[in-house]
């Protein structure tokens, strides 16, 4: 498998669209910095500080879920359609030790993106900006590992997907519905439902974009966020760590007898 | 000791419904060239991906190297080439960095084998261009190096010569006999062009719905389709007879253009002229031809029990 994870890492590095979802990230963040930089003299305007610049991240921590799935996509949405799953199929690896070859290379190369952009972003806010509001580097930096392992479950679900559908299409609804629409219909069918609701509720409020939205306040004003106390934390890491459980035990039971 | 390459026992595949292979038996032997031959949807393809790994069997059991079960076929995979249906590329990446790529996947060691291959294979040119701006017969080509990549001891090539020029088809076949001859590589490939494989194969198998008709090797089939004599006379009819009468043990028939086939004939070619002009008959044609391959499948295919 090893042998494996090092050409994969191999083709990271000389793939185009990482690079360019790099310069993309580094961009985004710099303009972004910039623009507020530029704009913070400006009478009335309250958004030149480093709090609003850094709570566009961590008021949606949902983003580190996006990009890890975004980096799979770019990676793995074409590697049936390709032929060189079949390639490394022939050449003696199994199923399930490419499911896993290619997970840790999503992460890598997710991790890499992180250590590039996290950086730029913080650096380009401490240097134009007025260093001022609630949200802080702190809050920012304990994001990463408080939302490491629920992004990792869902790269885990998205390279599985992409594997298991032939159509990438199919791939991303499923993505989405499993992060976003299974989670909310789960929540409010235990609003509204009389008996058994509870526990409903309770379920629905382990996944991430339920207990994630519902746990946090960010604005110009104050900056709550889950991954504040021990116990949203260990929400962050417990809820994480299941999807890992869950979305590569699936994989290894969806793809380990697959045809391609 | 099992001194097979490739071992098929009874090998079924299904696909919901559709019956690919249907108990399909056979064996190829080291060091040989073996013509996997049938119609679009004989269940060539399939039978080369259940050996490459990528379907599994519904039932029957396959051995590469001699060895079977799951974790034994993945090790015997590292000892095979494999090319099937298309090349396996990434459009964006160069042809040199595919080539990289796989010799990492594959533990090959030293860069050197890259440009070794590169050469071998024309394409040292065009090392530096994006797979996805290659044309069709280059694409095969790199497909062909990335099988080479980790000397494999067999190699599986469906339709090789697939988008191959008239000349790119002459330099496949001299290669695979180079490799088949000089590196001992057994090679199983199928093809739609028979004549082609007629030129390059040592044994022949035949796919029909799934079922294996027959294995024959190159020596036996040349043997079934021995020569057979052309002989067009102004009157078929007569000529027929005198045929009937002088040998009647020949196997002869009359084409639909008129002319006598004669298979397996026992007599020097000049016997069957001089009957004709000892009657009075102008002959128009006397040839000597064989059956080719594409005869003896078409035949086969047709439930013949003929030869040829």
């Amino acid at each position: 498998m090893l042998k494996y994870i090092k050409s994969e890492l191999y083709r990271a590095l000389h793939s185009k669209e990482i690079h360019g979802t790099a310069i993309g990230l580094l961009a985004i963040v710099l303009f972004m910095n910039l623009t507020l930089g530029l704009m913070k003299n400006v009478e009335h305007f309250r958004y030149g500080t480093t709090s609003f610049s850094y709570s566009m991240l961590v008021s949606v921590p949902m983003m580190y879920c996006y990009v890890a799935a975004d980096v799979a996509a770019m990676l793995y949405e074409s590697d049936r359609r390709n032929g060189t799953m079949g390639n490394s199929i022939a050449s003696g690896f199994s199923r399930v030790q490419l499911l896993a070859g290619k997970c840790i290379v999503c992460f890598v190369v997710s991790l890499v993106l992180l250590a590039v952009t996290l950086p730029v972003y913080i650096g380009s806010a401490m240097l134009l900006l007025n260093a001022s509001g609630p949200t802080t580097v702190r809050d920012m930096l304990m994001e990463v590992p408080a939302m490491s392992l629920i992004a990792t479950g869902f790269l885990i679900l998205a390279v599985v997907l992409l594997d298991f559908f032939e159509n990438s299409f199919f791939s991303v609804v499923t993505w989405l519905a499993v992060i976003l629409i299974v989670p909310k219909l789960l929540l409010f069918a235990g609003m509204l439902l009389p008996f058994g609701g509870d526990a409903l509720m309770d379920a629905a409020m382990w996944m991430p974009v339920n207990f994630l939205t519902a746990a946090s306040r960010v604005n110009l004003s104050e900056c709550v966020t889950i991954w504040d106390t021990g116990a949203g934390m260990a929400r962050c890491l417990l809820s994480g760590a299941a999807g890992i459980l869950v979305f590569g035990g699936t994989g290894v039971l969806l793809l380990k007898k697959r045809d391609i | 000791m099992n001194d097979s390459v490739i071992e098929a026992n009874q090998v079924t595949k299904k696909y919901r419904s559709v019956l690919a292979l249907d108990g399909v038996s056979l064996r190829v032997s080291p060091g040989s060239i073996y013509g996997l031959i049938g119609d679009n949807g004989a269940g060539k393809s399939t039978f080369l991906k259940l050996l490459a790994g990528h379907v599994f069997p519904t039932a029957g059991e396959i051995r590469l190297f001699g060895q079977a079960g799951e974790r034994e076929l993945r090790r015997s995979r590292s000892r095979m080439g494999v090319m099937i249906e298309r090349p396996g590329f990434f459009p964006n990446m160069t042809v040199e960095q595919t080539l990289e790529y796989y010799r990492i996947q594959k533990g090959v060691p030293g860069k050197e084998k890259v440009a070794e291959l590169l050469e071998l294979l024309g394409i040292r040119e065009k090392r530096r261009e994006r797979c996805k701006r290659l044309s069709l017969g280059q694409k095969q080509r790199l497909g062909l190096a990335i099988a080479l990549l980790g000397e494999p001891e067999l190699l599986i090539l469906d339709e090789p010569v697939n988008g191959l020029d008239p000349s790119g088809i002459v330099e496949f076949r001299t290669l695979l006999h180079r490799l088949n001859q000089e590196k001992n590589i057994t090679i199983l490939l199928s093809s739609h062009i028979l004549p082609e494989l007629e030129q390059t194969a040592t044994v022949f198998g035949f796919l029909s719905k799934g079922k294996l008709l027959e294995e024959i090797s190159a020596g036996d089939l040349s043997e079934k389709c021995a020569d057979r004599l052309n002989i067009a006379v102004e009157d078929t009819e007569k000529y027929a007879a005198l045929l009937a009468k002088h040998f009647p043990e020949e196997n002869w028939r009359v084409l639909p253009e008129g002319t006598i086939q004669i298979r397996d004939f026992r007599q020097p070619p000049e016997v069957y002229s001089r009957l004709a002009m000892d009657n009075g008959l102008c002959i128009l044609k006397l040839e000597r031809s064989s059956a080719s391959l594409e005869d003896y499948y078409m035949n086969l295919k047709n439930g013949g029990k003929e030869t040829c």
